[in-house]
């Protein structure tokens, strides 16, 4: 079978920038020219184009590096906000205007605009016709870099907030995972909630919001990914058009967020929404830090997380686990949920996996204790050469499942140009994944699974 | 096709039909990006490569579903579907092969076919091949397996049976169709699954899963040439076995209205209108039929939002319409008011009246064209998604027929669409479920 993604382009990438650079005085040089480089035009926007003619769609990937860090204590909450009054502006603009038709179409069926707040991130996430690529990205400028934040948008974020707090409040997961990211990250003002509760909301002066958006929400500070029906070179002067007039304004400092490595730890609280009638639980999550996408050892790091899971993986056929959560033997039953979520490792400043569990609170040392049963098998697997094969090979393919849609490949693109020293390392990492060997996997061991971080809330 | 969705959180206030200044867009499947053959046991293997990112989606399409039930035996091929899963005598199974591998994989029965569908990173596509040949040509069947997976299924249909529209659903098959094998529910009821036996899932086994009933179908990181060796190499060694004939009772033409109504302990009434619809023979009027739902579905300003919503008669509405082999129905359905029933149901009836009576403007049909191609170009953004139209048009049709969709929808004219409305949507043909809370106020009053 080819393997496309490693072809080579230079010539024609060379004659394209070539033109480009007589044509557009918006660009300045290419980052590299060993494959479809990222672009960096006039105002500081780092642009992407990858060719992918499997659809007539466009994958549209833009992220602000924006993280909660920059919020300070003082603004948290400011970006789901500001992302919230992005999002009422861009439906108010797309909606109803010819030139947006079919986005309009796929607005309608819920699909075509999603806007995320990571910690880390902010990003706009879209999938459009390429013949409304170019409207999509005029409108996304404008209402990001150029127009001010109004009272109507502000107004609207707020409402939808609002709604989505009493969801946030009522989910004790959200809280846990909280707890297990000040554990894993320590004191630090970037650990905070992205999310904030109405009042804090309120209490944000209009003037406050509008600064951290000149500040933050620039040209230099984002980086736009397009995978679409076309040669990268047109995609890129798609964004060309759209976006060279956004005011070219430095970048600001401080990203990625930095978090020293912590010792382990264990964060306690206790909340009413983990009682349910009669019913009452307690949620705990438990997990590591892990090396980088740009760490060498990240690669083994995919590996190990795949050793655990899936019905053969070291969770779910631990059999001390399975008495611990109450489990007939042989796991979940069919079309049961699984008491149990493992979570990572994603593209982010600080990577990690964890393990997430609801079980009663008299339980909890049990479970624990079970769990890290588990972790410790993960030392006398790494040297099980079949596991080791069936993870790498779970690994592979969870590489390439992200990516089954433009929306999901340009995404993938985008955070491993934010994460990685370059989106191009993405096209080696099936091959280093390839390569984890049983001491790769050990040695990650030694490095990551010596601390562990628990976050555990407990009914009140 | 169209996915049948609620037009629930609905994003858009107000979307008058604009004027189509947006550029030409591309074609959504591409008919010259496709290669088939047919081995010559009868297998059809069709391939789209895509080489633009390292996952591979397969799909297996056999041409028989619940339609090919034999007579009292409803749920069999279902039944047989949920068990191809089961470890193999050699105690390999499928699924946790793909799992093994990091994909995914998903099985389906309708009416008129049963689909399986993986996902997996490109490089392993080729090892998954003998397996899935195995699964679905050589499989083996105890009673044990087949008694654990009714217990499953049984399950599955006491759910199903426990909410409104699952229960709605069932109903208006069964009221519409009195002959055609349509009105039997997919998964069988439960008396019929109680009484199906190994002996029956191997019948049908041996019956259906045959290399002239089946389709391969493959889209992603792929080459078409190895791809199609390796086809032969693994599916031809099955013996050449022809699709069993199909001979289904024609359904008599309905002349009257059916209606049943049905008291439950619900808050708001749930009733639905069906009307007959054409089948993919006739593929000018499934497209047609796509543009009414279309009308009639599509936002805030849509026929029925219009009609319904925007006056208080209802809180949702819905118009649902599914291609398939053989006619089926185009279903109206909404959830009103206890209150507002009747009004509620007058109003449906004047919109289709409507239809029937006054032809799309230049401008109205253009807008809802636009509409239809990005409802299919959503609803075929993946290689998973592609795989399924894909597969859905070959099992009823051809898979050409998945490229050539939007060409046939945008050739229509104002007048045919009009005709397909008269043709199908007439005043005395439908049949109507009312689920009723069990105190109406206006207990007695029938429309």
């Amino acid at each position: 079978m080819p393997t496309p993604h490693a072809r080579n382009r230079p010539l024609r990438w060379l004659g394209a920038f070539l033109l480009l650079l007589l044509g557009a005085s918006a660009l300045a040089q290419p980052v590299s020219r060993a494959r479809p480089p990222i672009v960096q035009l006039s105002n500081g926007l780092k642009v992407l184009g990858y060719e992918d003619r499997s659809t007539s769609l466009v994958g549209v990937f833009f992220a602000l590096k924006v993280s909660a860090q920059a919020e300070g204590g003082e603004l948290r909450g400011a970006r789901d906000l500001i992302q919230e009054a992005f999002r009422f502006r861009l439906e108010q603009e797309l909606r109803g205007d010819p030139r947006y038709l079919d986005l309009t179409a796929a607005l309608l069926v819920g699909r075509g605009l999603n806007l995320g707040t990571e910690w880390d991130y902010l990003s706009v996430l879209s999938l459009c016709p390429r013949s409304e690529l170019r409207p999509l990205l005029q409108v996304m400028g404008k209402v990001i870099f150029q127009e001010p934040l109004t009272p109507e948008a502000l107004a609207a974020g707020r409402r939808a907030l609002g709604r989505q707090w009493q969801a946030y409040q009522a989910n004790p997961a959200e809280a846990t995972f909280y707890l297990f990211r000040r554990a894993l990250l320590g004191p630090d003002v970037g650990v905070q909630p992205v999310f904030a509760d109405p009042e804090r909301l309120d209490s944000f002066s209009p003037a406050a919001l509008e600064d951290f958006r000149a500040r933050y929400f620039v040209a230099a500070n984002a980086l736009l990914v397009l995978v679409g029906p076309d040669q990268p070179e047109q995609l890129v002067a798609e964004a060309v058009e759209a976006m060279v007039n956004a005011p070219r304004r430095p970048a600001p400092t401080g990203w990625p967020p930095h978090f020293s490595l912590q010792p382990g730890n264990v964060q306690m609280a206790t909340t009413p929404f983990l009682r349910r009638g009669e019913a009452v639980a307690a949620s705990l999550m438990v997990g590591f830090r892990l090396p980088p996408a740009s760490d060498v050892d990240y690669p083994a790091a995919l590996v190990l997380f795949e050793m655990l899971t899936g019905r053969q993986g070291l969770l779910l056929s631990n059999q001390g686990l399975q008495e611990a959560l109450g489990l007939p033997a042989g796991g979940c039953p069919p079309g049961v949920p699984s008491p149990l979520q493992i979570l990572g490792p994603l593209a982010s400043a600080v990577p990690y996996l964890a393990v997430h569990v609801q079980t009663t609170p008299e339980r909890v040392g049990i479970v624990h204790a079970a769990l890290r049963g588990a972790f410790a098998d993960l030392a006398r697997a790494a040297g099980d050469r079949e596991a080791v094969q069936r993870a790498r090979r779970r690994a592979l393919s969870a590489q390439a499942l992200v990516g089954l849609d433009q929306s999901g490949r340009a995404r993938r693109l985008g955070e491993w140009a934010l994460f990685a020293p370059g989106w191009q390392d993405l096209e080696s990492l099936p091959r280093r994944i390839e390569a984890v060997k049983p001491q790769d996997l050990a040695r990650v061991i030694k490095r990551c699974l010596a601390r562990e971080y628990v976050g555990l809330q407990m009914p009140e | 096709m169209l996915p049948r969705i609620l037009a629930s959180a609905v994003l858009l206030a107000c979307l008058a039909p604009p004027s189509l200044a947006a550029a030409t867009p591309g074609p959504v499947l591409d008919l010259a990006r496709l290669q088939d053959q047919t081995l010559p046991n009868g297998l059809r293997v069709i391939i789209k490569s895509e080489p633009y990112w390292r996952a591979v989606v397969l799909g297996v399409v056999l041409r028989s579903g619940a339609k090919d039930d034999p007579e009292g035996k409803s749920g069999l091929a279902h039944l047989v579907e949920h068990l191809l899963f089961e470890p193999s005598q050699a105690g390999k199974s499928l699924s946790v092969e793909v799992e093994n591998l990091g994909g995914f994989v998903s099985a389906s029965t309708t009416a008129d076919f049963t689909q399986l569908t993986l996902a997996v990173a490109s490089q392993f596509a080729p090892d998954l091949l003998p397996s899935l040949a195995a699964t679905v040509f050589g499989a083996r069947f105890t009673a044990e397996q087949v008694e654990a997976e009714k217990t499953i299924i049984l399950r599955e249909i006491e759910d199903r049976n426990a909410t409104p529209l699952g229960r709605l659903d069932n109903l208006v098959w069964s009221l519409a169709f009195t002959r055609h094998p349509y009105r039997l529910p997919i998964t069988g009821t439960a008396e019929t699954v109680a009484g199906l036996t190994v002996e029956d899932v191997r019948q049908f086994y041996e019956q259906h899963y045959v290399p002239g009933n089946t389709a391969l179908l493959a889209v992603g990181d792929l080459d078409p040439t190895s791809l199609f060796a390796l086809s032969r190499q693994h599916f031809g060694s099955y013996a050449k076995k022809d699709r069993p004939a199909e001979s289904l009772p024609a359904e008599p033409e309905q002349t009257m209205p059916r209606t049943q109504v049905v008291p439950l302990p619900v808050g708001n009434t749930l009733l639905r209108y069906a009307w007959h619809a054409p089948g993919i023979a006739e593929r000018s009027a499934v497209c047609a039929m796509d543009l009414i739902y279309t009308a009639l579905d599509r936002g805030e300003t849509s026929l029925l939002n219009r009609a319904l919503e925007q006056k208080g008669l209802a809180l949702n509405s819905q118009a649902g319409f599914l291609t398939q082999k053989h006619p089926g129905l185009f279903m109206i359905t909404a959830v009103v008011p206890p209150d507002k029933e009747l009004p509620a149901r007058e109003a449906i009836l004047s919109v289709v009246r409507d239809l029937r009576e006054r032809q799309f403007s230049e401008e109205e049909l253009g807008y809802l064209k636009r509409l239809l191609y990005a409802d299919y170009a959503f609803a075929n953004q993946s290689y998973a998604d592609q795989v399924g139209s894909l597969a859905f048009y070959e099992a009823i049709d051809t898979y050409k027929f998945a490229c050539q969709y939007l060409a046939t929808a945008n050739a229509l004219t104002a007048e045919q669409i009009q005709e397909v409305a008269r043709r199908y949507l007439g005043e005395d043909r439908f049949t109507l479920v009312i689920f009723r809370p069990q105190t109406p106020p206006d207990e007695g009053r029938e429309a």
